[in-house]
């Protein structure tokens, strides 16, 4: 990967642009909003959008702009930590299965039909059930959901990388199964994962949106899109700007994270990687 | 007037030239043979005269069929293929759908000819051309052999009784006795039917024996063509004469002192099988298979051993459990007076023995420098000082004539040849007593084999090395090892010097592998 490689796929460009400034707004928000978010007027309330607020205000007087920044940090920090614990936990299980293969592939492989007989909602109920509603639990649910996808797609990629002469070489050279897996598979199938990762980060901020909408995540005070489109639903009629808006952020998001992922998959592929001389030279 | 007329055709990859200016003539009925080593742009020239060029490639230059410049339409292009054209391609199972028996595909290929009225005698016909029975039209490409899979394309590509067929390395993936078969099924067909044939093979003698007019290719140019037997006895080229050195393969002898028998063998293996079970839940629904069965043989130190028989045979199970890749089922194996059974074989014995693979494309780790896919090994020895470990890689790099500033290179930036020179280095960097080498040669170019086996007699002359060769290319068993076994279903069913075996063959396997050999291109 390269700035060259990116010129040639314009719609990665884009897409990692985006999502990149997406992260930026919500990373700024840590230090610097518009208006503080907790603060509460409501005699500035439903105001549309003008220079002082340039999304407007909310049902509560707050600053929609500085609403939509703090979310956007929310919804990337609650699936990134779900995207880290599904690489965390799914990659090494994933290429255990291969370099042990038998007893352990099978356990792996029924552990992950187990996990994806249920949905993350489903898992979040459970925990928020146990624990209470909050960021943390749309954390660990989100992360249990992505364990399976990571462990499959780890799987998938190192079974291609096992047959490899390669890897008989290092087991010639009395590598054992663990340092197999670190030195040569994992290295290997890195491309898969940034690609995988890219995907699973925009569904954890589309599952994020919708725990924190039916009320299982992020609480009040604290804010996210999927709160924030919560609030916003009972005014639907009234005030269609206070749904449009996060409502929006969320599909942008997404859009461009989905594109990065389909570009990063194009541009990395190794079939591709030959600029096409590969197929019927010689 | 030629049936196939190209006109300085260049085709290019974003700026990259794979073929340039190359003008050729085929007439009708002509056998016209392309050789060339892979990279020199012969597959891109044969897909270009069916229109089927990857859409990245840039072309210029003409290309007439029958007198008429191929058509620019992609419907009239796959008309003009559909019935004036067939293709043999080189991998029959990628090239057959794996959901169609393969009387399916060659119905369709009768379909796609226009032709349907006659096929209720188009079809045994065909079959009967190529030489498949008629049991073999339910089949799926999976249920047939490598050598059965050719001729069901050669079937298809014969459907609609094309003018001009094009076979792309139409034998390479096949073992030598099928290559045979098959090549001489071709020359059969063309012969009757009078058909023009396109044969592109980088084996010089295949086009020897197939063809009547050869062009030879190199790095996109047409460095020579004429009739084959011009071409052979008075080559122009520089290049042609190094294709032509390099076909005869001269026997490598080494100093009588170099085999040293003195009484124990290095490696002896005794009675070993190795039984794979298949059907899983089922156990009992498919009989085992017993790949390696019942195989007793011993290597003396400094001897070079080659095992040989045809795909399938279990020579590559065999040493697969010899370097400890594999477990025994029964038997056991002694190395250097240890005994182990595969997989249970300890470090420092691990070191002593090596595996060279086949395919030097995938023996190197992508992702990691030459310098430490050739350090990997020296695990084995415990833990060395970091001044040692550079040492042994300069050793090993330098000694397979390789200079020491590439171990900080990756694995593609080297050609066929030099990965498998690397791919050596890595086999000695533990000073081992034998080497395994898997079809050490037969994924590299002709014009480095030779290098590569002088290389390998080089070495055992100067490490005093012990081989174990597994190969099914008798020329290049008969130039390197002392003693030869040929191998079949598992089981060891002759073995002696090479020059007595080849010259009286007692075992019917034996005979047919001799007689599969491709003549000798008369200098």
């Amino acid at each position: 990967m390269n700035w060259q490689q990116l010129g040639r796929h314009p719609s990665l460009a884009i897409g990692l642009m985006a999502a990149t400034l997406f992260a930026l707004l919500g990373l700024v928000s840590l230090w610097w909003t518009p208006f503080p978010i907790e603060q509460i007027s409501i005699a500035r309330r439903f105001l549309g959008p003008a220079t002082e607020h340039w999304l407007g205000t909310d049902h509560l007087g707050r600053d929609m702009f500085s609403l939509v920044m703090r979310g956007t940090l929310t919804s990337f920090v609650v699936a990134g930590l779900g995207v880290i614990i599904g690489i965390g936990v799914g990659v090494p299980l994933g290429l255990a299965a291969v370099a042990w293969g038998g007893m352990v592939e099978w356990l792996v492989l029924r552990l992950s039909d187990i996990t994806f007989a249920f949905p993350a909602v489903i898992v979040a109920i459970l925990i928020a059930a146990l624990f209470g509603p909050g960021e943390i639990n749309a954390v660990i649910a989100i992360g249990i959901f992505n364990i399976p996808v990571f462990a499959r797609v780890a799987r998938g990629g190192a079974l291609a990388i096992a047959t490899q002469d390669y890897v008989a070489a290092a087991r010639l050279a009395g590598l054992g199964n663990a340092a197999i897996a670190a030195r040569h598979l994992l290295p290997n199938i890195m491309s898969l994962l940034i690609v995988q990762g890219t995907i699973q980060l925009s569904l954890g901020i589309l599952a994020e949106a919708g725990l924190s909408y039916i009320g299982l995540g992020t609480q009040p005070p604290a804010t996210s899109l999927g709160l924030m489109l919560r609030d916003a639903q009972s005014l639907f009629l009234i005030h269609p700007w206070l749904s449009v808006v996060p409502g929006l952020t969320i599909v942008l998001i997404v859009i461009a994270l989905n594109i990065s992922g389909d570009g990063l998959r194009d541009a990395i592929d190794p079939r591709l990687r030959h600029e096409g001389l590969n197929h019927g030279a010689g | 007037m030629a049936l196939v007329e190209i006109d300085h055709l260049t085709i290019g990859f974003d700026g990259r030239k794979a073929v340039s200016h190359l003008s050729l003539r085929i007439e009708r009925g002509d056998r016209f043979g392309i050789i060339g080593e892979s990279g020199s742009g012969k597959s891109l020239t044969a897909l270009s005269i069916a229109g089927l060029l990857p859409d990245a490639a840039q072309v210029s230059g003409h290309i007439a069929f029958d007198g008429t410049p191929l058509p620019d339409s992609e419907q009239a292009m796959a008309r003009l293929r559909g019935k004036r054209i067939g293709m043999v391609f080189q991998e029959p199972m990628t090239a057959l759908n794996p959901l169609m028996t393969i009387g399916e595909q060659i119905e369709e290929a009768i379909n796609l000819a226009g032709i349907t009225e006659v096929m209720p005698l188009a079809l045994p016909d065909l079959l009967d051309e190529v030489g498949l029975a008629a049991g073999h039209v339910g089949r799926f490409p999976h249920q047939l052999s490598g050598g059965q899979r050719q001729r069901a394309m050669i079937a298809m590509a014969l459907a609609s009784q094309p003018e001009l067929m094009i076979a792309d390395e139409p034998t390479s993936a096949l073992d030598a006795i099928t290559q045979r078969t098959v090549l001489d099924l071709i020359t059969d067909i063309c012969k009757r039917r009078h058909m023009t044939l396109l044969f592109i093979s980088h084996d010089i003698r295949a086009v020897a024996a197939l063809c009547d007019r050869v062009g030879v290719m190199r790095a996109g140019e047409l460095v020579e063509q004429g009739d084959t037997g011009d071409v052979f006895r008075a080559p122009q080229a520089d290049y042609t004469r190094k294709l032509l050195a390099a076909s005869q393969m001269q026997r490598r002898d080494r100093p009588a002192a170099a085999t040293q028998a003195d009484g124990a063998p290095l490696l002896r293996i005794e009675n070993v099988s190795r039984v794979y079970r298949h059907g899983g839940l089922w156990p009992w629904r498919d009989a085992p298979v017993r790949a390696v069965d019942g195989v007793s043989l011993d290597i003396a130190a400094g001897e070079c051993v080659a095992l040989v028989g045809p795909s399938g045979c279990g020579k590559t199970t065999l040493a697969r459990m010899i370097v400890g890749l594999d477990d025994v089922s029964a038997g056991q194996l002694v190395f250097d007076g240890a005994a182990y059974r595969g997989r249970n074989l300890p470090p420092l014995l691990r070191a002593g023995l090596s595996l060279v693979f086949q395919d030097p494309f995938s023996s190197f780790d992508p992702r990691m420098t030459i310098g430490d896919s050739l350090g990997e090994p020296l695990h084995l020895l415990g833990r060395l000082s970091r001044a040692e470990h550079e040492a042994r890689l300069a050793e090993a790099i330098e000694a397979v004539g390789l200079s020491v500033a590439m171990l900080e290179r990756y694995p593609h930036e080297f050609s066929g040849g030099q990965r498998q020179r690397l791919a050596i280095a890595r086999a000695l960097v533990t000073r081992p007593r034998l080497v395994v080498l898997d079809e050490p040669v037969s994924a590299l170019d002709v014009s480095v084999r030779g290098d590569v086996l002088d290389l390998l007699s080089r070495l055992q002359v100067e490490h005093g090395l012990t081989y174990l060769i597994i190969s099914h290319d008798l020329d290049m068993v008969a130039a390197m090892a002392d003693r030869v076994l040929v191998m079949e279903k598992g089981q060891i069913v002759e073995e002696g010097a090479p020059q007595r075996l080849f010259a009286e063959p007692q075992h019917d396997l034996t005979k047919a592998l001799m007689a599969a050999r491709l003549p000798e291109i008369a200098a």
